[in-house]
């Protein structure tokens, strides 16, 4: 409770550009996020798709003492939570490659469905590599593919965290694909 | 790849991807000229964004991660043994759950050898008051005394490393918010009574053999089939009944732990289905007995958090700064866990915690036969009566409710009546908007005082017929003063001419352009202190010296005044309310508060108990009391069209409403309908109106703005207001000079944050407070701010 008031005030100084004050919000976020991701994952029905963008947008209100927090507060929360739901995620593949690798009889849950699904879905190791790549390229096209992809944000608030206009985002976003998608299948390729 | 190389490819890619074909193909040679590595990577670009299959379109997590994520392989992982806090005494052996206020953790208890849950609260906030914390201590030890057996018995508590824990029973079963995912998703209220027999077993964790405490009965027993009640679960073949009767029974049964907790000093504070079990036995467990009290007052200001506790909190404890909460705020929330088995859903939702806080407050549930066809009638009475937003008009007792549900059970008449059209919440006024209008409303506060006036009957009546449009004005106040002015010649001890003059010496002190003049006031105080020497026990006389003293500030006199009068006619409501008002003016909102029930409660539905009503809900607000729902609701009932409700409702709805477009719509259209009806501009009215239409229509809000000031409003508060609505306009300029405005004009009442000002305009009582100058100030900077 403590910390709530702590994230609105980190928050604040971080979106006065407080770079300390950005990654003290971080850890907070993250473990926001993992709390939140948990719990709906423990009481959510099967037929229920959860969504990043739900996860959040309700770490935000967790978090945050929205009364205290302009827009400019709240795109900056976004762009952190982006950053700490790509974290989450490749995290969790990277531990779940890992027990595939030791090949342990603790296998994961539903693990045989992951044969089914590996076609459909992304690399995120790879995924997450390669946007290390095009970020060192075009830094601000690797925050959007941040916020699209692993923030789950719309065009629209894409464009306004960046301040940049939606049809920009739809412009660059083609792009990052295409080339995240040629990095990511390379092997295939050869 | 260089920065300038991918500028230049994403150059080329940009203007590629619209081409088609040959189109593309020519472009590209053009673009790329001889440059084939630029034109190799385009190509390659290209040929990927036409790739069919889909590619990071998602925002589902399954899909992303390309399995279904599990809560145990993303968030909380499974926390190693080396990771789990330490207690003194106890040995902690993994996670059984977390929620708002703590978490749940088995545990084994090294002395007496036995399984556990021990619940470890987060640590205080280093603000709680030593205070405080002996109050958690006093609440953990009534609570531990609870032997009941729908109670999860607490078996101890304690503090280590400065967080509190206690522990209790490990009880085997699920807690309701899971059993209600699982009824909702087999709609068990169709289910035949074998088929939910079987749906509640499915709910049930596997039996555990590690869990040393679990009941003998384990899961593989069957059914709940608990207590007497859900005997007849079998025996009714009724397809659909069953369930309603499983769920009054499983109510009644949290009603009689919640009666008997009650009777013993205790009141639970945060019942929701989270804290009521389902044992593998069939019974109900309530959890967490009176423990919400430490923690619970430092939730009630978070943010979002608990936004699924919330939804389950009274009106009184969703205003709990000043608001006394009794055992009766378990008696709703109750009644919302039964609503929610009724209808799958939360009686009160929303999007954030202003807006779950607004709907408790102001919004009456949907009936629940109306979300789900088919809920008995006489359980939704029964449901609907806990949901009462008065205390009054709940069940007095866990046990009345109890048994009114054991009476359905049986099929008896039930109690509880449905509510009536009179006693559903707050309908405003646009469904009548009928045309009456009184332009007399504003002097009718004084009239009425004065009953002994002649003219009084005159205006009475013609208020009465609700038609005449009778104005008083300068000419007809100094014609009654040169009647009584010879009438006092004739008689000068004619004390009720006295006190007649000194209502024509006031009236026209308040119809003077500038109020600076105080001599008409002296005059009139001097009148009534010589009239009260000669009648000393005359109400309307007290009445008026009483008001002359209050406008003088010398509010001690005043209400030395009305006091007296009070004693002399204790049913007159029109003292009372004026003394109560005197009260707040005074700051003593004790005394207030008891004068202006008393007057309310004498005043009753009449239409002159209007502004009984509508002064004691203003009252209210500011203590942030919820009755203040009622008490507008009731001034609505008296007289829908006295533009003195306005701002009270206005701020109602402001503060306590969510911020769905349709409240703030709500809100500016009842100040219209208002304002409209005020003769000759009410300047609050305009404020508000200012105030509502801020956000969303800066211009709207800069023309009532400067129409609350031609009205000689509060100039401070319109200097803010017309700045942020200049802000948001976009005219940086004219946001600063009126921000400079308000700075000059800043009253000095309300120099620090805390302070609020008092005022009583024509009866009418108001609160200004600090905070909301600070907050439009605040607003303004941030939006010069924001102007590009």
């Amino acid at each position: 409770m403590a910390e709530d008031k702590d994230a609105t005030a980190i928050l604040l100084a971080a979106s006065q550009g407080d770079p300390a004050a950005a990654d003290a919000l971080l850890p907070l976020v993250y473990d926001e996020l993992q709390a939140v991701a948990a719990r709906h994952l423990r009481r959510e029905r099967p037929d229920h798709t959860l969504q990043t963008t739900a996860l959040v947008h309700e770490a935000y209100l967790r978090l945050i003492d929205q009364s205290r927090v302009q827009w400019r507060g709240r795109a900056h929360f976004l762009a952190v939570a982006a950053m700490a739901m790509r974290r989450i995620l490749v995290n969790h593949a990277k531990a779940r490659a890992r027990v595939k690798r030791g090949g342990q009889a603790a296998r994961l849950p539903l693990d045989e469905a992951f044969e089914s699904f590996q076609q459909r879905s992304v690399d995120l190791e790879a995924l997450d590599e390669a946007l290390a790549r095009l970020s060192k390229i075009d830094p601000d096209q690797g925050r959007m593919v941040e916020l699209r992809f692993f923030g789950g944000l719309s065009v629209e608030e894409t464009a306004k965290v960046l301040g940049i206009s939606p049809r920009t985002v739809h412009r660059e976003w083609d792009l990052a694909k295409a080339w995240l998608r040629a990095e990511v299948s390379r092997g295939d390729e050869r | 790849m260089t920065q300038h190389r991918w500028q230049q490819v994403k150059q080329v890619f940009d203007a590629a991807i619209g081409r088609s074909g040959g189109e593309q193909s020519a472009y590209l040679s053009e673009a790329c000229g001889g440059d084939d590595e630029l034109r190799g990577e385009v190509e390659r670009l290209l040929r990927q964004h036409h790739k069919t299959g889909p590619f990071m379109e998602t925002a589902r997590l399954e899909e992303i991660l390309g399995v279904p994520a599990t809560a145990s392989t993303l968030g909380a992982p499974q926390t190693p043994s080396e990771h789990l806090p330490s207690v003194e005494g106890y040995r902690l052996l993994g996670l059984l759950g977390r929620g708002g206020m703590g978490v749940v953790y088995r545990a084994h208890q090294d002395r007496l050898n036995r399984i556990v849950a021990l619940k470890l609260l987060p640590a205080l906030a280093a603000s709680t008051s030593s205070e405080a914390i002996a109050r958690f201590r006093r609440e953990a030890s009534a609570a531990a005394r609870l032997h009941h057996r729908n109670i999860i018995p607490i078996y101890d508590f304690g503090e280590s490393h400065q967080a509190y824990y206690y522990t209790m029973e490990l009880v085997e079963g699920l807690a309701f918010n899971e059993v209600l995912i699982r009824l909702a998703q087999s709609q068990a209220h169709t289910a035949s009574p074998a088929r939910l027999a079987e749906l509640l077993r499915a709910c049930m964790p596997p039996p555990s053999s590690h869990f040393e405490t679990a009941s003998p009965r384990s899961a593989a027993a069957g059914a709940p089939a608990g207590s007497s009640g859900s005997h007849q679960l079998a025996s009714t073949s009724n397809r659909g009944r069953a369930y309603y009767r499983q769920t009054a029974e499983w109510v009644a049964e949290a009603a009689d732990a919640l009666h008997y907790a009650h009777g013993a000093g205790v009141v639970h504070r945060d019942i929701k289905p989270g804290n009521l079990i389902l044992s593998v036995d069939g019974r109900v467990m309530v959890a967490d007995f009176g423990l919400a009290q430490v923690t619970g007052e430092q939730s009630v200001t978070m943010t979002g958090a608990l936004l699924g506790t919330l939804r389950y909190m009274s009106p009184e404890q969703s205003m709990a700064k000043r608001m006394r909460v009794d055992h009766r705020t378990d008696i709703w929330s109750l009644g919302a866990v039964l609503y929610e088995l009724l209808t799958y859903q939360p009686a009160f939702s929303g999007l954030d915690h202003k807006e779950v806080l607004g709907n408790i407050l102001m919004h009456e549930p949907t009936p629940p036969h109306r979300v789900i066809p088919g809920v008995p009638r006489d359980l939704e009475t029964i449901c609907l009566k806990t949901l009462e937003k008065s205390v009054n008009r709940r069940y007095e007792s866990a046990r009345d409710l109890a048994e009114d549900l054991r009476r359905y059970l049986a099929d008896l008449p039930i109690i509880a009546k449905p509510p009536g059209p009179l006693s559903r919440m707050l309908k405003f006024t646009r469904r009548h908007k009928t045309g009456v209008v009184a332009t007399v409303a504003g002097l009718m506060v004084f009239v009425s005082i004065a009953s002994g006036v002649f003219f009084v009957r005159q205006v009475r009546r013609a208020e009465r017929h609700g038609r005449a449009q009778y104005h008083i004005g300068k000419q007809e106040w100094q014609a009654a003063e040169g009647l009584l002015r010879a009438g006092l010649v004739r008689d000068a001890r004619d004390a009720k001419s006295m006190f007649n003059l000194a209502i024509v010496d006031k009236e026209l002190y308040n119809l003077s352009a500038d109020k600076q003049d105080l001599q008409r006031l002296y005059e009139a105080d001097k009148l009534c202190r010589r009239g009260r020497e000669i009648l000393p026990d005359d109400t309307p006389g007290l009445n008026i010296h009483g008001v002359v003293l209050k406008i003088l500030k010398d509010y001690s006199g005043s209400i030395d005044a009305y006091t007296r009068a009070s004693r002399i006619d204790p049913g007159n409501f029109h003292v009372w309310g004026n003394l109560g008002v005197v009260h707040a003016l005074q700051k003593n909102f004790g005394s207030a508060d008891g004068a202006l029930r008393r007057a309310t409660q004498l005043a009753g539905e009449t239409r002159d108990g209007s502004l009984q009503w509508r002064n004691l809900a203003a009252l209210q607000l500011h203590l942030y009391d919820s009755a203040a729902v009622v008490s507008i609701d009731n001034a609505l009932k008296c007289n829908r069209d006295d533009p003195g409700i306005a701002p009270v409702l206005a701020r109602a709805r402001m503060n306590l409403g969510g911020r769905a477009a349709q409240d703030r719509e709500a809100v500016v259209d009842d100040l219209k309908y208002y304002d409209k009806r005020s003769a000759g501009g009410d300047p609050l009215i305009k404020r508000m109106l200012a105030l509502a239409q801020l956000e969303h229509d800066p211009a709207a809000s800069l023309i009532h703005a400067q129409a609350a000031a031609d009205l000689s409003d509060m100039a401070c508060l319109n200097h803010l207001i017309t700045a942020v609505a200049h802000a948001r306009l976009s005219d940086p300029a004219a946001a600063r000079t009126a921000l400079q405005r308000a700075a000059d004009t800043w009253p000095d009442a309300l120099g620090s944050e805390a302070a609020f000002l008092v005022t009583a305009e024509r009866g009418l009582l108001w609160f200004e407070t600090a905070a909301e100058l600070h907050e439009l100030r605040a607003r303004a900077e941030a939006a010069i701010g924001d102007i590009p």
